[in-house]
Protein backbone atom coordinates (compact mmCIF):
# COMPACT_ATOMS: atom_id res chain seq x y z
CA UNK A 1 0.00 0.00 0.00
CA UNK A 2 1.84 2.91 -1.35
CA UNK A 3 1.14 6.39 0.57
CA UNK A 4 -0.53 9.03 -1.67
CA UNK A 5 1.38 12.89 -2.27
CA UNK A 6 -0.90 14.21 0.36
CA UNK A 7 0.20 12.23 3.03
CA UNK A 8 3.94 12.32 2.31
CA UNK A 9 3.74 16.13 2.25
CA UNK A 10 1.98 15.39 5.86
CA UNK A 11 4.81 13.96 7.21
CA UNK A 12 7.14 15.88 5.89
CA UNK A 13 5.56 19.10 7.47
CA UNK A 14 5.34 17.29 10.44
CA UNK A 15 9.36 16.64 10.63
CA UNK A 16 9.89 20.46 9.31
CA UNK A 17 7.74 21.42 12.48
CA UNK A 18 9.88 19.63 14.40
CA UNK A 19 12.99 21.21 13.23
CA UNK A 20 14.45 18.70 10.77
CA UNK A 21 15.87 21.84 9.04
CA UNK A 22 18.07 19.92 6.69
CA UNK A 23 16.80 18.36 3.51
CA UNK A 24 18.81 15.78 3.05
CA UNK A 25 18.43 14.87 6.14
CA UNK A 26 14.97 14.96 6.23
CA UNK A 27 14.28 13.19 2.94
CA UNK A 28 15.58 10.31 4.61
CA UNK A 29 13.34 10.01 8.00
CA UNK A 30 10.49 11.03 5.59
CA UNK A 31 11.59 7.79 3.77
CA UNK A 32 11.53 6.11 6.92
CA UNK A 33 8.11 6.41 8.46
CA UNK A 34 6.76 6.72 5.48
CA UNK A 35 7.57 2.94 4.91
CA UNK A 36 7.20 1.91 8.62
CA UNK A 37 3.51 3.61 8.49
CA UNK A 38 2.71 1.60 5.34
CA UNK A 39 3.78 -1.55 6.85
CA UNK A 40 1.45 -0.27 9.54
CA UNK A 41 -1.27 0.65 7.63
CA UNK A 42 -1.39 -3.03 5.91
CA UNK A 43 -0.09 -5.20 9.07
CA UNK A 44 -3.01 -3.64 11.47
CA UNK A 45 -5.59 -2.55 8.54
CA UNK A 46 -5.32 1.26 9.56
CA UNK A 47 -5.91 4.35 7.91
CA UNK A 48 -2.76 6.70 6.94
CA UNK A 49 -3.79 9.19 10.35
CA UNK A 50 -4.34 6.38 12.51
CA UNK A 51 -0.87 4.36 11.36
CA UNK A 52 1.40 7.56 11.30
CA UNK A 53 -0.36 8.40 14.63
CA UNK A 54 0.37 5.33 16.63
CA UNK A 55 3.90 5.04 15.17
CA UNK A 56 5.23 8.18 16.32
CA UNK A 57 3.79 8.38 20.12
CA UNK A 58 5.98 4.99 20.28
CA UNK A 59 9.33 6.23 18.14
CA UNK A 60 9.25 10.29 17.36
CA UNK A 61 12.14 10.51 20.33
CA UNK A 62 13.85 7.62 18.45
CA UNK A 63 13.42 9.02 14.90
CA UNK A 64 14.56 12.83 15.88
CA UNK A 65 17.52 11.37 17.27
CA UNK A 66 18.88 11.63 13.86
CA UNK A 67 18.46 14.99 13.47
CA UNK A 68 21.01 15.62 15.79
CA UNK A 69 24.24 14.59 14.92
CA UNK A 70 26.62 16.44 16.71
CA UNK A 71 29.30 14.44 17.25
CA UNK A 72 29.91 14.67 13.75
CA UNK A 73 29.92 18.11 13.27
CA UNK A 74 33.44 18.90 13.55
CA UNK A 75 35.39 15.81 13.28
CA UNK A 76 34.36 14.38 10.26
CA UNK A 77 34.80 17.09 7.81
CA UNK A 78 38.12 18.27 10.03
CA UNK A 79 39.13 14.61 9.10
CA UNK A 80 38.48 15.13 5.33
CA UNK A 81 39.74 18.50 5.24
CA UNK A 82 42.99 17.44 6.79
CA UNK A 83 43.48 14.34 4.25
CA UNK A 84 42.24 16.97 1.22
CA UNK A 85 45.12 19.64 2.09
CA UNK A 86 47.99 17.00 1.74
CA UNK A 87 47.10 16.62 -1.77
CA UNK A 88 49.66 17.40 -4.39
CA UNK A 89 48.11 20.34 -5.77
CA UNK A 90 47.09 21.99 -2.09
CA UNK A 91 50.72 21.41 -1.67
CA UNK A 92 51.90 23.69 -4.59
CA UNK A 93 49.41 26.00 -3.76
CA UNK A 94 50.88 26.22 -0.22
CA UNK A 95 54.28 26.48 -1.69
CA UNK A 96 53.04 29.35 -3.85
CA UNK A 97 51.14 31.45 -1.58
CA UNK A 98 54.34 31.32 0.84
CA UNK A 99 56.74 32.64 -1.65
CA UNK A 100 54.24 35.03 -2.24
CA UNK A 101 53.84 36.27 1.06
CA UNK A 102 57.44 36.44 1.81
CA UNK A 103 58.19 37.85 -1.43
CA UNK A 104 55.84 41.15 -0.63
CA UNK A 105 56.19 41.07 3.01
CA UNK A 106 60.41 42.10 1.58
CA UNK A 107 59.62 44.82 -0.73
CA UNK A 108 56.51 46.67 1.46
CA UNK A 109 56.96 45.95 4.96
CA UNK A 110 54.66 44.27 7.45
CA UNK A 111 52.09 46.65 9.03
CA UNK A 112 50.55 47.61 5.55
CA UNK A 113 50.12 43.84 4.21
CA UNK A 114 49.05 42.73 7.03
CA UNK A 115 45.98 44.88 7.08
CA UNK A 116 45.13 44.90 3.66
CA UNK A 117 45.28 41.13 3.77
CA UNK A 118 43.38 40.35 7.02
CA UNK A 119 41.05 42.94 4.95
CA UNK A 120 41.07 40.84 1.77
CA UNK A 121 40.12 37.72 3.74
CA UNK A 122 37.16 39.32 5.31
CA UNK A 123 35.60 40.65 2.16
CA UNK A 124 36.62 37.25 0.39
CA UNK A 125 34.10 35.61 3.37
CA UNK A 126 31.39 37.66 3.31
CA UNK A 127 31.35 37.43 -0.68
CA UNK A 128 31.34 33.42 -0.19
CA UNK A 129 29.30 33.52 3.06
CA UNK A 130 26.19 35.41 1.35
CA UNK A 131 26.74 33.66 -1.82
CA UNK A 132 26.49 30.18 0.13
CA UNK A 133 23.56 31.13 1.93
CA UNK A 134 21.69 32.46 -0.98
CA UNK A 135 22.15 28.80 -2.73
CA UNK A 136 20.88 27.07 0.24
CA UNK A 137 18.41 29.44 1.26
CA UNK A 138 15.50 27.22 -0.28
CA UNK A 139 16.56 23.98 1.15
CA UNK A 140 19.96 23.36 3.55
CA UNK A 141 22.06 20.44 3.58
CA UNK A 142 23.90 19.01 6.60
CA UNK A 143 25.84 17.39 4.06
CA UNK A 144 27.71 20.93 2.97
CA UNK A 145 26.88 22.84 5.86
CA UNK A 146 28.75 21.04 8.11
CA UNK A 147 31.90 21.84 6.21
CA UNK A 148 31.50 25.31 7.13
CA UNK A 149 32.77 24.46 10.54
CA UNK A 150 36.11 24.64 9.27
CA UNK A 151 35.72 27.85 8.15
CA UNK A 152 34.68 29.27 11.31
CA UNK A 153 37.49 27.32 13.51
CA UNK A 154 40.10 28.87 11.61
CA UNK A 155 38.51 32.40 12.19
CA UNK A 156 38.59 31.09 16.24
CA UNK A 157 42.04 30.51 16.19
CA UNK A 158 43.33 33.07 13.88
CA UNK A 159 42.01 35.96 15.56
CA UNK A 160 43.71 35.85 19.02
CA UNK A 161 46.99 34.93 17.27
CA UNK A 162 46.78 37.67 14.73
CA UNK A 163 48.63 40.52 16.71
CA UNK A 164 50.87 38.28 18.04
CA UNK A 165 52.15 36.84 14.74
CA UNK A 166 53.13 40.33 12.92
CA UNK A 167 56.34 40.61 15.55
CA UNK A 168 58.85 39.33 12.85
CA UNK A 169 58.94 38.47 9.25
CA UNK A 170 59.60 34.66 10.19
CA UNK A 171 56.21 34.72 12.29
CA UNK A 172 54.42 36.88 10.22
CA UNK A 173 55.27 35.03 7.04
CA UNK A 174 54.37 31.52 8.54
CA UNK A 175 51.06 32.98 10.44
CA UNK A 176 49.60 34.57 7.05
CA UNK A 177 50.41 32.33 4.32
CA UNK A 178 48.79 29.73 6.86
CA UNK A 179 46.21 31.47 6.94
CA UNK A 180 45.74 32.14 3.66
CA UNK A 181 46.55 28.54 2.56
CA UNK A 182 43.76 26.98 4.56
CA UNK A 183 41.37 29.64 3.59
CA UNK A 184 41.82 28.82 -0.68
CA UNK A 185 42.60 25.38 0.30
CA UNK A 186 39.02 25.39 2.07
CA UNK A 187 37.41 26.91 -1.18
CA UNK A 188 38.18 24.55 -3.17
CA UNK A 189 37.57 22.25 -0.82
CA UNK A 190 34.14 23.10 -0.41
CA UNK A 191 33.78 23.80 -4.46
CA UNK A 192 34.28 20.23 -4.54
CA UNK A 193 32.49 18.46 -1.83
CA UNK A 194 29.44 20.43 -3.66
CA UNK A 195 29.92 19.20 -6.99
CA UNK A 196 30.40 15.67 -5.77
CA UNK A 197 27.30 16.13 -2.99
CA UNK A 198 24.89 17.24 -6.37
CA UNK A 199 26.18 14.99 -8.80
CA UNK A 200 25.32 12.08 -5.65
CA UNK A 201 22.02 13.61 -4.90
CA UNK A 202 20.47 15.20 -8.35
CA UNK A 203 17.21 14.30 -6.91
CA UNK A 204 17.59 16.42 -3.88
CA UNK A 205 17.92 19.67 -6.35
CA UNK A 206 14.65 18.97 -8.64
CA UNK B 1 28.20 -21.78 41.53
CA UNK B 2 30.12 -21.62 38.10
CA UNK B 3 26.06 -22.46 36.69
CA UNK B 4 24.89 -19.34 39.03
CA UNK B 5 27.48 -17.29 37.02
CA UNK B 6 26.32 -18.28 33.57
CA UNK B 7 22.85 -17.69 34.82
CA UNK B 8 23.46 -14.50 36.23
CA UNK B 9 25.74 -13.00 32.94
CA UNK B 10 22.90 -14.43 30.28
CA UNK B 11 20.39 -11.81 32.57
CA UNK B 12 23.03 -9.72 32.33
CA UNK B 13 23.70 -10.07 28.33
CA UNK B 14 19.44 -9.96 27.92
CA UNK B 15 19.57 -6.51 29.46
CA UNK B 16 22.37 -5.19 27.77
CA UNK B 17 20.91 -6.28 24.47
CA UNK B 18 20.24 -2.98 21.97
CA UNK B 19 22.94 -1.42 24.01
CA UNK B 20 27.01 -1.38 24.92
CA UNK B 21 27.58 -4.90 23.57
CA UNK B 22 26.00 -4.19 20.50
CA UNK B 23 26.88 -0.45 19.83
CA UNK B 24 30.79 -1.70 18.96
CA UNK B 25 29.56 -3.86 16.29
CA UNK B 26 27.04 -1.92 15.18
CA UNK B 27 29.25 -1.03 11.72
CA UNK B 28 30.17 -4.36 11.11
CA UNK B 29 26.89 -5.57 11.33
CA UNK B 30 25.51 -2.80 8.44
CA UNK B 31 28.34 -4.14 6.41
CA UNK B 32 28.07 -7.34 6.24
CA UNK B 33 24.58 -6.95 5.76
CA UNK B 34 25.56 -4.51 2.75
CA UNK B 35 27.99 -7.40 1.41
CA UNK B 36 25.22 -9.56 1.07
CA UNK B 37 22.33 -7.64 -0.17
CA UNK B 38 24.36 -5.62 -2.34
CA UNK B 39 22.51 -2.45 -1.53
CA UNK B 40 19.92 -1.57 1.51
CA UNK B 41 17.79 1.95 2.18
CA UNK B 42 17.79 2.35 5.93
CA UNK B 43 14.49 0.99 6.98
CA UNK B 44 14.97 -2.34 5.16
CA UNK B 45 18.66 -2.54 6.93
CA UNK B 46 16.27 -2.21 10.33
CA UNK B 47 13.97 -4.83 9.59
CA UNK B 48 16.35 -7.41 8.01
CA UNK B 49 18.33 -7.41 11.40
CA UNK B 50 14.94 -7.77 13.57
CA UNK B 51 14.10 -10.91 11.18
CA UNK B 52 17.43 -12.39 11.14
CA UNK B 53 17.75 -12.43 14.61
CA UNK B 54 13.95 -13.28 14.93
CA UNK B 55 13.03 -9.99 16.53
CA UNK B 56 16.12 -10.00 19.49
CA UNK B 57 17.95 -7.26 17.86
CA UNK B 58 16.22 -4.15 17.20
CA UNK B 59 18.81 -1.70 15.72
CA UNK B 60 17.39 2.11 16.27
CA UNK B 61 17.23 4.89 13.86
CA UNK B 62 18.83 7.15 16.44
CA UNK B 63 21.84 4.73 16.22
CA UNK B 64 21.56 3.46 12.60
CA UNK B 65 21.74 6.57 10.69
CA UNK B 66 24.20 8.39 12.27
CA UNK B 67 26.40 5.15 11.60
CA UNK B 68 25.10 4.84 8.01
CA UNK B 69 26.24 8.75 7.54
CA UNK B 70 29.56 8.08 9.37
CA UNK B 71 30.46 4.91 6.90
CA UNK B 72 29.87 6.79 4.10
CA UNK B 73 31.90 9.90 5.33
CA UNK B 74 34.79 7.75 5.73
CA UNK B 75 34.38 6.44 1.73
CA UNK B 76 32.94 3.04 3.47
CA UNK B 77 29.80 3.54 1.55
CA UNK B 78 28.03 5.05 -1.42
CA UNK B 79 25.01 6.34 -1.60
CA UNK B 80 22.24 6.70 -4.30
CA UNK B 81 19.29 8.70 -4.61
CA UNK B 82 16.00 6.90 -6.21
CA UNK B 83 12.36 8.06 -6.47
CA UNK B 84 10.38 5.48 -5.09
CA UNK B 85 6.35 6.02 -4.32
CA UNK B 86 5.78 9.84 -4.31
CA UNK B 87 8.95 10.32 -2.40
CA UNK B 88 13.01 9.98 -2.60
CA UNK B 89 15.06 6.57 -1.44
CA UNK B 90 18.62 6.79 -0.44
CA UNK B 91 20.07 3.17 -0.76
CA UNK B 92 23.27 2.48 0.68
CA UNK B 93 25.95 0.23 -0.87
CA UNK B 94 29.40 -0.65 -0.14
CA UNK B 95 32.22 0.78 -1.88
CA UNK B 96 35.76 -1.16 -2.76
CA UNK B 97 37.21 0.34 0.25
CA UNK B 98 34.24 -0.57 2.21
CA UNK B 99 34.25 -4.06 0.76
CA UNK B 100 37.85 -4.93 2.09
CA UNK B 101 37.26 -3.10 5.27
CA UNK B 102 34.23 -5.66 6.00
CA UNK B 103 36.45 -8.45 5.26
CA UNK B 104 38.79 -7.08 8.00
CA UNK B 105 36.26 -6.52 10.69
CA UNK B 106 34.12 -9.58 10.59
CA UNK B 107 37.70 -11.38 10.96
CA UNK B 108 37.97 -9.05 13.78
CA UNK B 109 34.44 -9.67 15.06
CA UNK B 110 34.91 -13.96 14.84
CA UNK B 111 38.20 -13.15 16.81
CA UNK B 112 36.88 -11.30 19.40
CA UNK B 113 33.75 -13.78 19.72
CA UNK B 114 35.82 -17.10 19.92
CA UNK B 115 38.16 -15.05 23.00
CA UNK B 116 34.41 -14.20 24.64
CA UNK B 117 33.70 -17.90 24.24
CA UNK B 118 37.15 -19.11 25.88
CA UNK B 119 36.63 -16.63 29.04
CA UNK B 120 32.77 -17.40 29.38
CA UNK B 121 32.21 -21.03 28.79
CA UNK B 122 36.08 -22.74 28.74
CA UNK B 123 34.25 -26.23 28.82
CA UNK B 124 32.49 -25.20 25.17
CA UNK B 125 35.48 -23.56 23.44
CA UNK B 126 37.85 -25.63 20.98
Amino acid sequence: MSLSSENIQFIDNYLKNSEVIYYDIRMEMLDHVATAVEQKMQAENLDFYDAFKSYMVVNKKEILKGNKEEGLYFKEPLKKFGLFAIQPFQILLAIGIFSIVYFFSNIYGLNVYSNYLYLFIIITYLIFGISHFLLTKRKKFYYIDRNFSIIFLLFQIANPLHRNANENLVTFVVFNSSILFVFFAFLRFYYLEMKSFKQKNQFLFQ
Amino acid sequence: MHKKIMHIFVIQFRLMKNSQLYKGSLNTIIMKLLEEQGRMYGYEITQKVKEITKGELNITEGALYPALHKLEAEGLLDVEVEKVDNRLRKYYKLTEKGTTETVNRLAELEEFIKNMQTIVNPKLSY
